[in-house]
């Protein structure tokens, strides 16, 4: 379960790496901003179900469009500068967004348990499993097919790609590589957004999950490979896997497992598992 | 050549120098008690600040896990005070500067082969790595509750814990820290680090071993940040897992980059200039954050040179150190 | 006296063989020219004689030392200077600082903390002087990246020659610079390096250039060496006259 959320988020993160080069510190933030979003959202939506699944989608979406603003009006400045000058940019808006968030929704968690409990539970090896897991997968696996098919499918994805591994070449044939950063961007908000926003009917949103979800993110994403959505999956299943396993088997060295296992691979093959190697 | 010229300042800095020392140095007598803790902080994170500068601006390698070191010194010492009971604040500091070396020593070592987005890559899961440590360990870092009760020990004698001496015994660190890292910078050392960061390859070429004197400079600044907690840890009577934090790694490059990374005394004016930001935000609204976020990202768009760099510009200094 | 010498040095990137079996070698205060159509493998192997590439096989020697494993700057510091066919300085530091740092790593003071570097003296002396030599002393304090292209081109020797090596190696260093200035720097080059017992080794596409100002031509093709000795015979010799020239005998 662990395994679907952090594909989302990491596979967002690697995109926006991968395309545009910035490695977004703020991207455990717009994940608690889709998941809060969806809290409202559930909400309002009332008792109808089809309403609070879709609540959850439209929550996804709309962080997409918190990307593209933060994009138009701030990131493209910044594109020339040194790397220092994005990762302080994005951390700015890391503050910013966990402030704004304890504005808008106050202190303490917030859950919208509907959708959880409208799903029940099934019995698994003789233990209940909550039912909404399985759309979580469902979600995730859906998103990631989706995601799939617009990048190797797709004109857009086509160009998106292009892009990414060479964009002075893709701007020579025509592509407006400033709107393909807004775009790409703004997808990777929607993930990270939507990543969130799926998860609150079981986990509620709280202030910290963004800053949290962010160390973690990164650390997937160096071990699987920045700018590698192969990597990103493998990565997500490794920390997934060990978040399941870890806390059982040991749970004293299990944060710290996590890094030891980033500092290693970037240690050895600082490229990540599937990620480019850089000269 | 008089000491002003030894250490490469020209007279008026020295003059301006210690009109700011007297102002420091006369706080108590006109501030509060809030305001005076406050200024000790400012001190603590601008000797963090201006190590972690010889990394950032001298060397031009981003680490995104230098809270590491300074939770490391934070924590020597308020173990050092509260389970060993040491009185004496030289052992406690030397102990504490020597145990975040060897920190920054085993970490830089494997860091400092790789450059940019690796590097902070890297240092980043380090820190993680020893805030983990800190959170997990309850039997020697009781874990999230952090160590509490630091009391302030005695320098050669003075008891610090009595009146303002504890506030003076730090602007006497910063006066120190300065004067050290300004010789350093100067020196023909320093300026092998600037060389390395404007063209490491030519550097090679050029007889510089970069990896070794990155490693040296990696230890040095992990030293000050590893004193800048040492010192912090009593003054705030309490440390915990926090200190190790990413956050607070970003806080620190955030401060340097608000003081002006490219000039010396930068780093420092951005560490007062922060805690003050801090103070007056919070006095304003308890959504402190978005205050301090937006003076972030208005610096990063609009004044990349931070403070003492668009001051330096608009005074007409060229942009060097 | 031999200073450098090469042994069946050879590297390869895959397919290409870049450098064949190379046997180089190379006298002591001569001025040798490395010559031969574009991938004939003259950049490769200055790479493997200043430490950035490793061979696959064969070995440098360098003042009867086996140089072939050692890094770049271990290798710079045992003597050998290199300048760069794409200009390679500390664009954002002043032209003094270019010539300084040199000379820190040549007296072995980059490790001093605790001197004033504008207080040594000896550093200053030395850098007024060899900045005098290249004629850029009156720019001593203007920022590297704003000098004219040909005057960089001389800043980058200057760098490499403030090290005080026995040898040079310089890559292509009249490209880029107009006729004029060819013949500036050649006979800069060449007064310094003969003036100081330097060693030179240079790689050039010029063949003017080199005929008149080389000691010795080496000529290579394909990664190996086709044809070595004087100008004039070299230039005779029919092989070298095809390969460049694709004249028939």
């Amino acid at each position: 379960m662990y395994t679907c959320t952090y594909f989302l988020i990491t596979a967002g993160l690697s995109l926006i790496f991968g395309v545009l080069g910035i490695l977004n510190c703020a991207h455990g933030s717009l994940y608690m901003l889709g998941a809060y979003a969806a809290v409202t959202l559930v909400r309002l939506s009332g008792p109808s179900p089809i309403l609070q699944f879709l609540s959850l989608v439209v929550a996804g979406l709309s962080i997409g469009l918190v990307g593209m603003l933060l994009e138009r009006l701030q990131l493209r400045f910044i594109y020339q500068r040194q790397d220092t000058y994005q990762l302080l940019l994005t951390y700015g808006w890391v503050l910013v967004f966990d402030d704004v968030v304890k504005l808008l929704w106050g202190l303490y968690p917030e859950a919208a348990t509907g959708p959880y409990k409208l799903m029940g539970s099934s019995s698994i090896f003789g233990m209940p499993y909550p039912n909404y897991n399985f759309i979580i997968m469902i979600g995730s696996a859906s998103v990631a097919l989706l995601l799939f098919v617009l990048l190797f499918k797709t004109w857009l994805g086509r160009v998106i790609r292009a892009t990414s591994l060479n964009r002075e070449l893709a701007s020579a044939v025509g592509v407006n590589v400033n709107r393909i950063y807004t775009y790409t961007f703004a997808l990777g908000a929607v993930l990270a957004g939507f990543g969130g926003a799926l998860i609150i009917p079981s986990t509620a949103a709280s202030v910290g999950m963004g800053t949290d979800v962010l160390v973690e993110a990164f650390a997937i994403v160096a071990i699987g490979g920045l700018g590698s959505l192969k990597g990103a999956f493998v990565g997500s299943l490794t920390v997934g896997l060990l978040r399941s396993f870890g806390i059982a088997a040991f749970p004293e060295i299990e944060t710290a497992l996590l890094y030891l296992i980033t500092a290693s691979v970037l240690l050895i093959r600082p490229w990540g598992l599937f990620g480019k190697r850089l000269t | 050549m008089g000491f002003a010229a030894r250490i490469g300042l020209q007279r008026t800095t020295l003059v301006t120098y210690a009109v700011l020392v007297l102002i420091l140095l006369s706080l108590p007598l006109y501030a509060s008690r809030a305001h005076v803790f406050l200024a000790g902080k400012a001190l603590t994170m601008a000797i963090f600040a201006l190590g972690f500068n010889l990394i950032l601006g001298y060397l031009g390698m981003v680490s995104f896990g230098h809270a590491a070191y300074y939770a490391v010194g934070a924590y020597t010492a308020g173990l050092l005070i509260t389970r060993l009971s040491i009185k004496s604040f030289e052992i406690v500091l030397l102990s504490s500067v020597a145990t975040a070396a060897l920190v920054a020593g085993v970490i830089g070592f494997l860091c400092v082969r790789h450059t940019r987005i690796y590097f902070a890559l890297l240092t980043l899961a380090f820190a993680q790595m020893i805030y983990a440590f800190l959170l997990k360990e309850y039997s020697i870092t009781r874990g999230s509750e952090g160590i509490a009760g630091i009391s302030k020990p005695e320098i050669l004698g003075v008891a610090l814990d009595y009146g303002n001496n504890y506030y003076y015994f730090l602007l006497l660190m910063f006066i120190a820290s300065l004067v050290i890292l300004k010789i350093i910078v100067n020196s023909p050392f320093g300026k092998t680090l600037q060389a390395i960061r404007e063209n490491a390859v030519r550097s090679e070429f050029v007889g510089v071993s970069v990896p070794r004197y990155r490693w040296i400079a990696f230890v040095l600044s992990g030293m000050f940040s590893g004193l800048g907690g040492a010192l912090f840890a009593p003054l705030n009577m309490h440390v915990s897992p926090e200190l190790a934090y990413w956050t607070f790694s970003g806080e620190i490059v955030f401060i340097t980059i608000l003081g002006g990374h490219g000039i010396f005394e930068g780093p420092a004016l951005g560490a007062f200039a922060f805690e003050f930001l801090k103070y007056f935000a919070l006095g304003l609204t308890i959504y402190w954050l978005i205050i301090v976020g937006s003076v972030l990202i208005v610096i990063v768009l609009l004044f990349p040179k931070g403070i003492a760099g668009t001051l330096g510009d608009l005074v007409g200094k060229r942009w060097s150190k | 006296m031999i200073v450098l010498k090469t042994e069946q040095l050879k590297k390869h990137f895959g397919e290409v063989r870049a450098v064949d079996g190379v046997d180089l070698s190379v006298d002591k205060g001569s001025l040798t020219a490395i010559v031969g159509p574009n991938g004939a493998g003259k950049t490769t192997l200055i790479n493997l004689i200043s430490g950035l590439l490793m061979p696959d096989s064969g070995k440098v020697l360098f003042l009867d030392r086996d140089i072939t494993k050692l890094p770049i700057h271990a290798r710079a510091r045992l003597g050998i200077g290199r300048c760069f066919q794409i200009v390679n300085l500390y664009e954002g530091l002043t032209v003094f600082d270019n010539i300084r740092i040199p000379l820190i790593s040549s007296k072995g003071i980059g490790g001093n903390m605790i001197s004033s570097l504008d207080a040594k003296r000896s550093v200053t002396e030395e850098a007024h002087e060899i900045l005098g030599r290249f004629g850029l002393l009156e720019r001593k304090n203007m920022i590297a990246r704003d000098l004219p292209h040909g005057d960089k081109k001389i800043l980058d020797i200057a760098v490499a020659y403030a090290l005080n090596p026995a040898m040079l190696l310089l890559d292509e260093p009249t490209s880029g610079v107009s006729t004029f200035e060819k013949t500036k720097v050649m006979e800069l080059t060449r007064g310094l390096i003969k003036g100081k017992g330097i060693t030179a080794l240079v790689v050039e596409h010029d063949m003017d250039v080199v005929s008149s100002y080389s000691d010795k031509i080496v000529v290579l093709h394909q990664g190996k060496v086709l044809a070595e000795g004087p100008p004039k015979e070299v230039m005779e010799n029919h092989q070298v006259r095809s390969v460049f020239l694709g004249v028939e005998k």
